[in-house]
């Protein structure tokens, strides 16, 4: 083959400009460099935090001292970065220019094998214009508990009265590797909402797609069905569903939901219910289980979660408002009600597990660890939409004593929300949008068999830049322990059956 | 002549069309390519603009790395990038000019090779208009011009290829792959393009075979590597195959480009220019009049100038929607901007963004910033200035905008809609503009565009009793009457149909002049000697 033609010299051209990048790295090496006492300023903020040791690695960034501090924009003042990372005398280390510290995921495991049950130390040195510049060293403990790792999230522009192209996603944590599950190409131009599985069962999962020939999509092992349990006297479809442990029954509240506008600026969307209700869906006898506990007109019913055993479902409960608008007067309950999984029937008495208006919150999106030892929700002033109330913040309750922790150490001055357990039980994922108010990013917490719930960490991303430019939310982010076994495709097919 | 030299000479010709005809065809491109950028620069600039705006192009590795999930990532990615520099209307023209003229000269490549002279003369004259019409739409990327030249230069490439004597297998069609990968749907042109010449070629070396086979190879690949990667790249096929999707050709868009380019004097702050631009228009509507009226009200003579304009709309009583326009949504982004409500403003802020191509929209994270800056906001502001500082347009504003690095020019005029914007809390259900504005006013009485637009919308609703109320409540009792002809003509009206005493004509009358001319208009109502006053419009035109 003899080379004629400008389409050779083209691609001759086009090697010599990428040349550079291939090329060994001309970047400066750290030398006299001036120690200060203070720790990086690094996003994410991987300081002291405790991390899975099946986590992908934790790359991150160094801020300038203005951004830092949230007063000024960021700047190119860190021209190179050399971190290492150590642990149990294995260390690994990241010298780049710029101002990102990249960990070769390889290392990273290895590091992670070396690490468990132990901390890293991570030692951070910057060029700056006045020379190099030597952090105090930060630590991250590494946990012996893993983590489920597979996490699905919908992908949505943080306005959720309108959308266009959503997706949902999922995304191994154990490395970058992310893919659709279900995405506006495939569904059409729709809402769906959020995927979710079993507690119990990684191959049992569904997601909600809305709109003329849509529903619920239950996934059972690959096999897709479009589910359609909506009855005549229901106020909705299936808005808020939650798998049993047996992966025999959903439990599920159809909403009428109005979404609305503060006025004053900051405060932005408000969404409230005017009619709510709670049931069962028997999957494996196409039946809905009903009882008048759970769907009094008088009340508001929502958010329904079983108990790890299977025999009490929980949910939110509050009275009706005296104007649909009066929405800073409702203060939802907690409450649990016997289930008998066997008979599919109902005790015919509620508990409260936390009374709302009592302690002066609302509480929304309940969830029981899979080990059945503690319960997870969102306490807001007031109201059932948590994820625009700024004053949002996860609460968690030891069911074995009723005692409730506050969880100061997990919480921000943002919303900090839509929670889901892993399936040991000793992490839970949460969407928080405590780094700008507006998008939500899913952070992760460890509870260690005492209950002590640490500092929790954002999840990683190949590039720590990430989370900056993107314009969308991480909305109810879910863990699962297997991949799911569906493709866009599968559901595009379930949706035309 | 022997078999040899006759073919010989066959393969001289495809390769060489005759000089003449190259010239002419060279020429004709050129001509194309000037009067092309002409045009675009002169006719076409907010159409530019709207494509520019219509996208966000961030100098980030991670952004770039994401052109790859998807497939035509060089022509996507390079479309993309140049369509940021549309911000400048000459290099726009000059950009998209080139782009046209690149497709139309890799046709005419493919045509004077295949065709004779004449026949490919016309076929591309016949493209080039194809193109050029396909850039018309405002819909229209720079991605879809570089996906058709690029598909078009890898089918050309097979000419660049010398297999030498001997080889077996042409391998050739394998590009097809490759521009799949590059340009999405230009691999249908590929496959085209090499298929064609293929045939040629090999029918000239007495091969036909090969020809065939290779064009079939490679119209087969065309087909099935879509096929095969959209499951990779989770598309549904007939999406993978035309990715990133055709163009449907139109003639010029001379009146949205009129309608663009209001828009974009308003966004330039250039409120005289709206008002000539909206005035030149042939046929107003409801667009124009909204911009009209904007432009005024930002001027302090919304009710000087409510009657001079042809078409009554204010927006005042537009709502928006998932299934409102682009431009409706732009419009009430604008309306809610200047009137101080940052909650609906960053609300048709966000739809805007959330409806454009890919989520997109660098004109409306931009005003997302300044929304965040005057609500207070600054972490949400400086999320969407942090963006913005990676651009190649707006880096600049983005610095200028930062908190504590604002010039005295910018903060002022953040301070200046921070006093205007509303302090109540409430909770809204729709977007009724008249609570909405009497909110405003209840936050801030001084706010004069919300005061002036909530008195419009009442005179336009020909509703006397409201617009007296409103004026008791924001202008008589605040102690702030506004002496604008137009509410002095509306409240003789009013004064006039209430047998208001003396006193209240006293009160509230502060043009004596007007008196006399209400008088006489009493005894000629209708007359179009009037048609500058409210009176008139009161007696013949229907509301809104």
């Amino acid at each position: 083959m003899n080379i004629k033609n400008p389409i050779y010299i083209l691609t001759a051209l086009l090697w010599c400009m990428a040349a550079p990048c291939t090329l060994p790295s001309c970047t400066p090496s750290p030398h006299d460099e001036r120690a200060i006492s203070a720790h990086p300023p690094i996003y994410p903020d991987y300081i002291d935090v405790t991390v899975p040791c099946n986590i992908a690695p934790l790359n991150f960034m160094l801020l300038d001292s203005c951004r830092a501090n949230h007063t000024v924009h960021s700047g190119p003042t860190v021209r190179a970065i050399y971190t290492v990372a150590e642990a149990r005398g294995f260390s690994i280390k990241s010298h780049r220019k710029g101002n990102e510290a990249i960990f070769d995921l390889k290392d990273w495991k290895r590091l992670m094998d070396h690490a468990q049950g132990a901390t890293v130390t991570v030692t951070v040195s910057a060029l700056t214009e006045t020379g190099w510049i030597k952090y105090r060293p930060f630590n991250i403990n590494v946990s012996k508990d893993k983590i489920d790792p597979y996490l699905t999230y919908r992908l949505i522009e943080p306005d959720y009265e309108v959308f266009s192209r959503l997706s949902i996603m999922e995304r191994n944590i154990e490395d970058f590797s992310e893919r659709v599950l279900c995405d506006y190409n495939n569904a059409g131009n729709r809402c769906m909402n959020c995927h979710t599985h079993s507690p119990s069962d990684g191959e049992l999962s569904f997601l909600y797609v809305r709109g003329e020939g849509g529903g619920m999509v239950l996934n059972d092992h690959g096999k897709l069905r479009l589910l359609d349990f909506k009855t005549s006297d229901m106020v909705s479809g299936p808005v808020y569903a939650q798998f049993d442990p047996s992966g025999r029954y959903l439990t599920f509240s159809t909403n009428v939901i109005i979404p609305a506008f503060h006025s004053r600026p900051g405060k932005r969307l408000e969404v409230f219910d005017t009619k709510s209700d709670v049931y069962v869906y028997d999957i494996r006898n196409d039946k809905v289980l009903r009882s008048p506990l759970l769907a009094d007109s008088t009340r508001l019913e929502t958010f329904p979660t079983f108990g790890a055993d299977g025999k009490s479902i929980y949910y939110c409960v509050a009275g009706m408002p005296a104007r649909p608008t009066a929405v800073d007067s409702v203060s939802y309950s907690l409450c649990r009600i016997g289930f008998d999984p066997a008979k599919g029937t109902f005790a015919s008495t509620v508990d409260t597990v936390v009374a709302g208006i009592r302690r002066k919150l609302s509480v929304s999106h309940p969830r029981v660890s899979p080990d059945g030892k503690h319960l997870l929700y969102t306490a807001a002033a007031y109201g059932t939409f948590p994820i625009w109330h700024r004053e949002s913040d996860l609460q968690m309750i030891d069911l074995t004593n009723g005692k409730i922790d506050t969880l100061d150490i997990v919480n921000s001055p943002m919303s900090d929300t839509y929670h889901s357990w892993s399936s040991s039980g000793r992490w839970f994922v949460f969407a928080s949008k405590r780094d700008d108010g507006l998008y939500g990013k899913p952070y992760f917490a460890h509870v260690s068999a005492d209950g002590k719930v640490s500092k929790p960490f954002l999840l990683p991303q190949k590039s720590p830049s990430f989370y900056d430019d993107n314009l969308k939310s991480f909305n109810v982010p879910d863990l699962g322990k297997r991949p799911v076994s569906f493709s866009p495709a599968d559901v595009a097919t379930a949706l035309h059956k | 002549m022997s078999r040899n030299t006759r073919k010989a000479g066959a393969i001289q010709k495809i390769h060489n069309p005759g000089l003449s005809c190259k010239a002419l065809t060279a020429c004709g491109l050129a001509l194309l390519c000037i009067l092309l950028a002409i045009f675009y620069g002169t006719a076409y600039p907010s159409h530019l603009l709207w494509q520019e705006q219509n996208q966000i192009f961030l100098n980030a590795p991670h952004w770039l790395s994401a052109y790859f999930d998807n497939p035509a990532w060089l022509g996507c990615m390079t479309g993309d990038w140049l369509t940021q520099f549309y911000v400048n209307t000459a290099w726009g023209a000059g950009i998209l000019s080139l782009a046209v003229t690149c497709c139309t000269a890799c046709f005419a490549l493919i045509l004077f090779r295949l065709l004779p002279r004449v026949p490919a003369l016309i076929g591309t004259v016949l493209f080039a208009i194809l193109m050029v019409g396909c850039s018309m739409p405002a819909t229209t990327t720079l991605a879809f011009f570089i996906c058709v030249a690029g598909g078009l230069v890898l089918g050309l490439s097979r000419l660049w290829i010398n297999y030498g004597k001997g080889h077996v297998i042409d391998l050739s069609p394998l590009s097809v792959i490759l521009a799949y990968w590059m340009f999405g749907f230009g691999a249908l042109l590929t496959a085209v393009a090499m298929s064609l010449l293929l045939i040629k070629r090999y029918r000239g070396k007495g091969q036909r075979r090969y020809g065939w086979i290779g064009a079939g190879a490679a119209v087969t690949l065309a087909f099935a590597t879509p096929a095969v990667l959209c499951a990779h790249y989770a598309l549904p096929y007939s999406k993978a195959l035309l990715y990133p999707g055709l163009v449907r050709p139109s003639m010029p868009e001379t009146k949205y480009e009129e309608r663009l380019a209001i828009a974009d004097a308003l966004w330039l702050r250039d409120y005289d220019d709206v008002k000539r631009r909206a005035l030149a228009v042939d046929e107003p509507d409801d667009y124009t009049a909204f911009h009209y009226y904007l432009a005024s009200a930002l001027q302090d003579s919304l009710p000087d100038n409510l009657l001079k304009f042809p078409v009554k709309s204010l927006g005042t009583l537009t709502t928006i929607s998932d299934k409102s326009p682009l431009s409706i949504i732009n419009m009430m982004n604008d309306l809610y901007y200047e009137l101080g409500d940052m909650t609906y403003a960053e609300r048709a802020a966000m739809m805007r963004n959330v409806f454009s191509p890919r989520n997109r929209n660098v004109r409306m994270i931009r005003r997302l910033a300044e929304i965040n800056l005057v609500s207070g906001d600054t972490l949400a502001a400086r999320k969407y200035l942090n963006i913005l500082s990676k651009t190649h347009a707006y880096a600049d504003w983005s610095a200028d905008h930062t908190p504590g690095r604002m010039n005295p020019q910018t903060e002022a005029d953040i301070e200046r809609r921070r006093a205007r914007s509303n302090t109540k809390d409430n909770i809204r259900i729709g977007d009724n503009c008249r609570n909405i504005l009497l909110e405003l006013l209840e936050s801030n009485p001084d706010n004069t565009v919300a005061l002036d637009y909530l008195l419009c919308t009442d005179l336009l609703l020909k509703d006397m009793d409201t617009f007296k109320m409103d004026y008791d409540a924001y202008c008589m009792t605040k102690g702030h009457p506004r002496h604008k002809r137009l509410y002095q003509e509306a409240l003789m009206i009013y004064l006039a149909g209430t047998d208001a005493p003396e006193e209240d004509w006293q009160r509230y009358i502060s043009l004596p002049e007007l008196i006399s001319q209400f008088n006489i208009y009493g005894n000629r109502r209708g007359d179009p000697s009037f048609s500058d006053t409210y009176w008139y419009y009161f007696d013949t035109q229907h509301q809104p």
